[in-house]
């Protein structure tokens, strides 16, 4: 039985490939085409910026595996944290589950056809970025095509570890969620985070701070390798770089392949348990029906009838985002995420004190938090209109749609600006970036939230989904996932336009020729000229199709 | 064959939070029966449904199914009952045929009897017509034909059918009515519940109302018309109910 089920959903996928007219025609091509594209880019990024580091003696093969290992850390938070998100929709949600708890299935064939789901939902986002550094890896280093296999195969490991983690946590909150006031629980949370970072600041690895200002490349190079006792190197992500490296450097890992076992057998142990448990968790779960109690909201009401429709609309949304725990446990993850990635930061100043680690640096910050912004925006912009639904026609029936549109990219653009000047002026003044850098980096970001919210605004409005109500669906789906792409295209353009003048700016700077800033200048008019071209061909197609939907 | 079939719900409880949705319910069905389950929005008639269906934990009593209660999971009790939901679920990128043919793959049926029933209902419910083409592009009624015959095929025991006839035209109504009708002729249970008075009044041997997580009336439609002194339910209904506001 549990054949027909996967035979079924098999099916099911394979029916989105079938080409029915010309239009689904488009948009399939159009979707492999911006997938391969991105894929293929990522790849050459990374290639370029290894081989190059490769160059370096000493330091480089170091520094690449301290890249890697600091994406591989970011992959797998992401993975963790986007199957606590998905699994709660996948297994206790979904309308589907209903149906299928009311046949005769067993319990196990639904625990396993949702593993594999939640598995692929889950780990979509990383995948884009994952595979081209793990081939990149490979090619920088030319190791044979059995030894991709296996590294392939090991990230594997590490999806299906990371993910069925997450689900572990949710099957442990819902308990909670049962138990304990939704109050006691956001405190809660806050309070285990103020105290994680605490520890892991003070206690963890006080002697980081130690390292004298002025270290010398010979010191750097010694603390770089001196490096051993990384925090995170024994989380599955850690352990199958290391794997990697050794394979590379030609090292046996005999002790890796015994915890990436250990974290094998845990697993497996305990998907057994919340296999026995799941129907029962199933049937019992209640995790968003706690409050019985009638909530009145006078900011709601007071807007209702105030003569700017528009002012409502966002109030509207805003109101539904924060009475939904799961929205707005989303964007604590993303908190989490944004501070993991700062205390990194906080960390790596000391040692890259050279203009060309400051380059390299300030670049990979602005790639980063501008990856972040694009990933947010996906996450909690894209949605917006397609949560919506089938109310979307009365919206449309009181409302211009110009209005309607300028009015959520007014305030999206708001907010992605706050977040990403938030982020990039904080983490430049940790990094001691000078005044010129760090005014230049929110310049930039200023236009890249401008570039970022019209995407995902556009794409909200080109490709919706009035049907789906779990946001976090929404943004998995076809249209997400083009508009991550196109954000994420977007940015790699604008940051390699970026990347000359940059690079000549600080070897002038170091070397002390003066730098001529014209070229800065045409950087940016190219970049603003770029967001400006996105900018009228997506605001112009996303209204043509805004007036175009009736329902 | 032979055997009796019998279903009985004991002091069923279930809470949402603090909220009691269904309180201290009992009664008891058996074979030949069709039962209309009636009451106010909002009364407790999809919980008790569900509880019923095993979709749901209950936090008290007891639902028993030929004597045996539906706790734990058991193969054939699933089987034997057949739940059509109040909001129906299709896989959108499958067609009504592919749909009836994974249920009825699930329910261990074999190809040539399948597909005999699926003619059969094909024919009685009229969806022969569109069931080759993908559920996305269906209506809510075509949605709810299908998915009451999905619930057919497999000949369960025990039918638990929640609103049947929204969405439905009248000549479906009346085919679907039809379809139950032959159910008093047969030693199996259908629990169907509804807001379509008329269809429980012509129908249903017993009825059941539901008010405010309370059953406050189990039996015959005759005998409660005699003692309450009214002659259609649509009185009794607001009768019985009219203490809500
Ligand atoms: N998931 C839930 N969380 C909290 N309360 C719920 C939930 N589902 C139902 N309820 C409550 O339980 C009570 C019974 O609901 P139920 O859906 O069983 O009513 P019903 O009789 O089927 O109504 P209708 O005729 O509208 O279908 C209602 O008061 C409802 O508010
Ligand atoms: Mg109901």
């Amino acid at each position: 039985m549990i054949t027909d089920l996967f035979s079924l959903k098999s099916k099911i996928v394979l029916r989105y490939l079938i080409i029915k007219d010309f239009k689904t025609l488009i948009r399939i091509l159009t979707f492999f085409f911006v997938i391969s594209i991105f894929l293929f880019g990522t790849y050459f990024v990374f290639f370029k910026v290894f081989n190059y580091l490769l160059n370096l003696e000493d330091i480089g093969k170091g520094f690449i595996y301290r890249i890697s290992s600091l994406l591989f850390t970011i992959i797998f938070f992401l993975l963790f944290t986007s199957s606590i998100i998905t699994s709660i929709s996948t297994f206790f949600k979904t309308p589907e589950l209903e149906f299928l708890f009311s046949t005769p299935l067993k319990t196990h064939h639904i625990f396993f056809s949702k593993l594999f789901e939640n598995g692929f939902y889950a780990s979509w986002a990383s995948l884009i970025i994952s595979l081209p550094l793990i081939f990149s890896i490979s090619n920088v280093f030319k190791v044979e095509t059995i030894f991709l296999i296996k590294w392939l195969f090991l990230f594997i490991l590490m999806v299906f570890i990371s993910t069925s983690f997450g689900i572990l946590v949710v099957f442990l909150i819902s308990d909670l969620f049962k138990r304990f006031s939704l109050n006691f629980i956001v405190t809660l949370i806050f309070v285990l985070l103020i105290f994680f970072f605490v520890f892991f600041f003070i206690f963890v690895k006080p002697d980081i701070f130690n390292l004298p200002q002025n270290a010398t490349l010979q010191e750097v190079t010694k603390y770089l390798n001196s490096l051993e006792v990384e925090q995170f190197k024994y989380l599955p992500s850690g352990i199958v770089l290391q794997i990697i490296f050794n394979d590379i450097n030609a090292k046996s890992s005999n002790l890796l392949y015994f915890f990436l076992s250990f974290y094998l057998f845990l697993t497996f142990s305990f998907l057994f348990v919340l296999i026995r448990i799941y129907r029962k968790k199933y049937l019992g779960f209640s995790l968003f029906n706690l409050s019985s109690k009638k909530e009145r909201s006078k900011i709601f009401e007071k807007r209702v009838f105030s003569k700017n429709l528009e002012i409502f609309l966002i109030v509207k949304d805003m109101v539904i985002f924060f009475r939904d725990p799961s929205q707005w446990g989303q964007s604590l993850i993303f908190v989490i995420l944004l501070f993991i990635y700062s205390f990194s930061i906080i960390r790596s100043p000391i040692y890259f004190k050279t203009p060309f680690y400051t380059y390299i640096l300030s670049f990979a910050n602005l790639g980063f938090s501008s990856y972040i912004m694009a990933t947010l925006s996906v996450r909690f912009i894209y949605p917006l209109i397609s949560l919506e639904g089938k109310t979307f026609s009365i919206i449309k029936s009181s409302i211009r749609m110009e209005n309607y549109f300028n009015s959520k990219l007014i305030f999206n653009f708001l907010i992605i600006l706050f977040l990403g000047e938030f982020l990039i002026v904080l983490t430049n003044i940790f990094l001691k970036m000078d005044l010129l850098i760090i005014m230049l980096s929110s310049l930039i970001t200023f236009i890249f939230s401008f570039g970022i919210t019209i995407i995902n605004t556009g794409f909200g409005a080109i490709l919706p989904d009035f049907n789906e109500t779990n946001p976090s669906k929404i943004a998995s789906g076809f249209g997400g996932i083009v508009s991550a792409i196109v954000s994420l295209i977007y940015i790699g353009i604008s940051i390699s336009i970026l990347s000359t003048p940059v690079k000549n700016y600080f070897e002038k700077s170091f070397r002390k020729i003066p730098f001529n800033f014209s070229e800065f200048y045409y950087a940016i008019i190219f970049i603003t000229l770029l967001t400006f071209f996105i900018f009228v061909i997506i605001y112009n197609y996303a209204l043509i199709r805004l007036k175009r939907y009736n329902f | 064959m032979g055997k009796e079939i019998i279903l009985e719900v004991k002091n069923l409880t279930k809470r949402y939070g603090k909220k009691t949705a269904v309180n201290n319910i009992s009664f008891k069905l058996s074979g030949g029966d069709i039962f209309g389950f009636i009451g106010p929005n909002g009364a407790g008639k999809t919980t008790t449904i569900k509880c019923i269906g095993g979709l749901l934990e209950y936090d008290g009593g007891d639902v028993l199914i030929n004597g045996k209660s539906n706790k734990g999971f058991d193969q054939a009790l699933k089987r034997s009952l057949g739940y059509v939901p109040d909001t129906p679920f299709l896989y959108d990128k499958l067609t009504g045929r592919e749909f009836l043919y994974f249920v009825g793959r699930l329910y261990g049926m074999d190809k040539k009897s399948l597909e005999k029933k699926i003619d059969e209902y094909s024919k009685k419910l009229e969806f022969s017509d569109y069931m080759d083409i993908r559920s996305e592009e269906y209506s809510h009624g075509m949605k709810q034909r299908i998915i009451i015959a999905s619930s057919f095929i497999h000949s369960p025991d025990i039918f638990l059918i929640d609103e049947p006839m929204v969405g439905l035209d009248p000549k479906s109504s009346k085919i679907v009515k039809d379809l139950f009708k032959e159910f008093s002729f047969s030693n199996r249970i259908l629990f169907i519940s509804t807001h379509t008075l008329s269809l429980a009044e012509e129908i249903c041997n017993k009825i059941g109302i539901m008010d405010k997580g309370n059953l406050v009336y189990f039996g015959s439609i005759d005998n409660l018309k005699e003692s309450l002194k009214k002659s259609n339910l649509e009185e009794l209904f607001l009768e019985i109910t009219k203490n809500d506001n």
